[in-house]
C-alpha cells in the first residue's frame, strides 16, 4: 500500500512538472526575445524594397544635390574676367 | 485509505491544470472585447456614411478613417454630407489630408473636397511622370558618370594652370620692359597657361552642363516637356562653350585671348543661374518620387495596422507614429508644391538678379522637403520595426500591372 501512494505521489510530480513546463515552452514561443526582435528589425528593413528605396532615393538625392551644387564654378567667372599676366 | 489517496491525487492533478485554463480564457476574452470595439466601430461608421463606402472600397482604408474621424466630433456632419464619389475620394486621401480636412469649418472643407477627383491609373506609372527605356537609363547613367570623371579632370587641369601662371606672373615683374630669351619664353608660357585656363574652365562648363542632361534623361520623375526644354536649352549652351573653347585654342595675342576669356565669364554668368534651376528641377522631381512613394507606403502601413487590429494586436503607439509619417509627408509635399510653383516662375524669368533670388529660394524649400522626407525615412524604419515586433506583417506589394484609383488634386 505504501509503495503503491508513493508511486501515485510521483507520478502526480512528475505530470504537474510535465504541465508547468509545457506552460512556460508555449510562453516562450509566443514572446520572442529582444534580440530575436532586432534581427527581425534588420530583417524587415532588407526584406521590403519599398521601404528600402525610399532610403536609398534620400541617399540618391543627397548624392545629386553635392554633384550639382559646386562651389568650384562660383570662381570661374570672376577668375576669367580678371585673366592677365 | 486508498480511495482517499487516489482522490487527493485528482484534485492535484485538477488544480495544476487551473492556471492553465484561466490564461487560455484570458486570451479568449481579450479576442472577445477587440471583436466588440471592431463592431462599434463598424456600427459607428455605417451611423456616419450610411450606406455611402463603395463596395470596391478597401476594409482597411474606412478602419483608418474610422480611427480619424472618431477623434473629431465635427466628422460626423462632414462625411454624412459628402456624396458617394467624395466619400471614395475622401477615404483615399492621406491621413494628414484627412485631418486637414476635418480641421476646417464644414464650408471650407466642402470646397477643399472640390478640388480633388479620382484617376485609375497603372501602378507602374504611379510613381513617374514618364517612362524611360531601360536601354536609354544605362545610356544617360554611363554618360553621367563620364561627365562626372571629365568634370573633375578638367577641374585639376585648370588648377594646375591657374597655379602655373600665378607662378609667371610673379616672375614676370622682373620682366618689364624686357626682351631676354627668358622673358620671352615666360610670357610665352603664360599665354598657354591662360589659354589653358580658358580651355578647362569651359570644358568643367560643359561637363557640368552633361551632368545636368544626363539626370535629365534619366529622370523618368520629370515630365517629358520639361525634361525636353532642359535638354534643349543645355545643348545650346554647350555649343556655345565649345565654340568659345575653338577661339581659344586659335588665339595668338595676349589681347585675342584676354577677349575670348572675357566672353567665356559672360557666358557663365549668363548660365549660372539658368543651370542651378534646371540642377533644381531635377532634384525636385526626385523629391517628387520619393513623396509618391511615401504616400504609397503609408496605404500599405494603414493595411497593416488593419490586418493587425483584427488579429487582436494593439496598434496604437505604432498608429501614432504612422500619424507622424503622414504628417511629415504631407508637409514635405507642400514645400515641394511651393518650389515647384517658383520654379515654374523662373523658367520664365529673365531678369538675372530674379532669377538668382528665385532660385535661391526654390532651392531652400527644396532642402526643407528633402529633410523632412529623412525625418520620414527615420520614423518608418521605426514603424517596420515595431510592427514586427508586435508580430505583424507587412502588407505586401500589389502587382506592378495592376490599375488603383488615385487621388488628384487640381492646382
Amino acid at each position: 500500500m505504501k509503495r503503491f501512494t508513493i508511486a501515485i505521489l510521483s507520478l502526480t510530480i512528475l505530470i504537474m512538472f510535465f504541465v508547468a513546463g509545457c506552460l512556460r515552452m508555449t510562453e516562450t514561443e509566443i514572446k520572442p526575445s529582444d534580440e530575436q526582435a532586432i534581427i527581425s528589425y534588420e530583417q524587415q528593413e532588407t526584406e521590403d524594397e519599398a521601404v528600402n528605396e525610399m532610403s536609398a532615393d534620400i541617399s540618391d538625392v543627397d548624392a545629386i544635390d553635392d554633384d550639382m551644387d559646386t562651389d568650384d564654378l562660383d570662381v570661374l567667372a570672376q577668375d576669367l574676367n580678371d585673366l592677365d599676366w | 485509505m486508498k480511495k482517499q489517496i487516489i482522490s487527493l491525487m485528482i484534485v492535484l492533478l485538477l488544480a495544476s491544470m487551473i492556471p492553465a485554463s484561466f490564461a487560455k480564457e484570458n486570451g479568449q476574452q481579450s479576442n472577445t472585447a477587440t471583436a466588440n470595439v471592431q463592431q462599434v466601430t463598424a456600427k459607428r461608421l455605417v451611423n456616419i456614411n450610411s450606406g455611402q463606402i463603395a463596395a470596391k472600397t478597401e476594409e482597411w482604408r474606412v478602419k483608418t478613417t474610422q480611427r480619424i474621424t472618431s477623434k473629431i466630433e465635427s466628422a460626423e456632419q462632414f462625411m454624412k454630407g459628402l456624396s458617394e464619389e467624395q466619400n471614395n475620394i475622401f477615404l483615399r486621401l492621406s491621413r494628414a489630408q484627412q485631418k486637414g480636412i476635418l480641421a476646417m469649418d464644414n464650408e471650407s472643407a466642402f470646397q477643399a473636397m472640390e478640388k480633388f477627383s479620382l484617376k485609375l491609373v497603372n501602378k507602374s506609372l504611379m510613381f513617374k511622370k514618364r517612362v524611360i527605356a531601360q536601354e536609354k537609363l544605362k545610356i544617360a547613367e554611363n554618360n553621367y558618370m563620364k561627365a562626372k570623371q571629365n568634370y573633375l579632370m578638367a577641374m585639376n587641369s585648370y588648377k594646375e594652370a591657374k597655379g602655373l601662371l600665378l607662378q609667371e606672373k610673379k616672375m614676370l615683374r622682373q620682366c618689364t620692359d624686357s626682351e631676354t630669351e627668358e622673358c620671352i619664353q615666360l610670357r610665352e608660357r603664360a599665354e598657354n597657361h591662360s589659354r589653358e585656363m580658358i580651355v578647362n574652365s569651359a570644358n568643367m562648363m560643359i561637363e557640368h552642363l552633361n551632368k545636368i542632361k544626363e539626370k535629365v534623361n534619366s529622370s523618368e520623375e520629370m515630365d517629358e516637356e520639361r525634361a525636353e526644354e532642359i535638354v534643349s536649352e543645355i545643348n545650346g549652351y554647350i555649343s556655345e562653350l565649345e565654340n568659345a573653347i575653338a577661339q581659344a585654342e586659335a588665339a595668338e595675342t595676349k589681347a585675342e585671348i584676354k577677349e575670348i576669356a572675357k566672353t567665356v565669364s559672360k557666358l557663365w554668368i549668363r548660365i549660372r543661374n539658368r543651370e542651378r534651376l534646371h540642377a533644381a528641377s531635377v532634384v525636385n522631381a526626385r523629391e517628387w518620387g520619393i513623396i509618391k512613394r511615401s504616400e504609397h507606403l503609408e496605404e500599405r502601413l494603414d493595411s497593416t495596422l488593419a490586418d493587425m487590429e483584427e488579429q487582436g494586436i494593439n496598434v496604437a503607439g505604432i498608429d501614432e507614429k504612422v500619424n507622424e509619417f503622414s504628417e511629415k509627408i504631407e508637409q514635405a509635399k507642400s514645400k515641394y508644391e511651393q518650389a515647384q510653383d517658383l520654379m515654374d516662375t523662373a523658367y520664365l524669368e529673365e531678369d538675372k538678379e530674379n532669377l538668382k533670388r528665385i532660385v535661391d529660394e526654390a532651392k531652400q524649400l527644396i532642402d526643407e522637403a528633402h529633410e523632412l522626407l529623412k525625418e520620414a525615412n527615420k520614423l518608418l524604419v521605426e514603424i517596420v520595426r515595431d510592427i514586427k515586433a508586435a508580430g505583424g506583417e507587412i502588407t505586401p506589394e500589389t502587382e506592378d500591372d495592376e490599375d488603383d484609383y488615385e487621388v488628384v488634386e487640381e492646382d
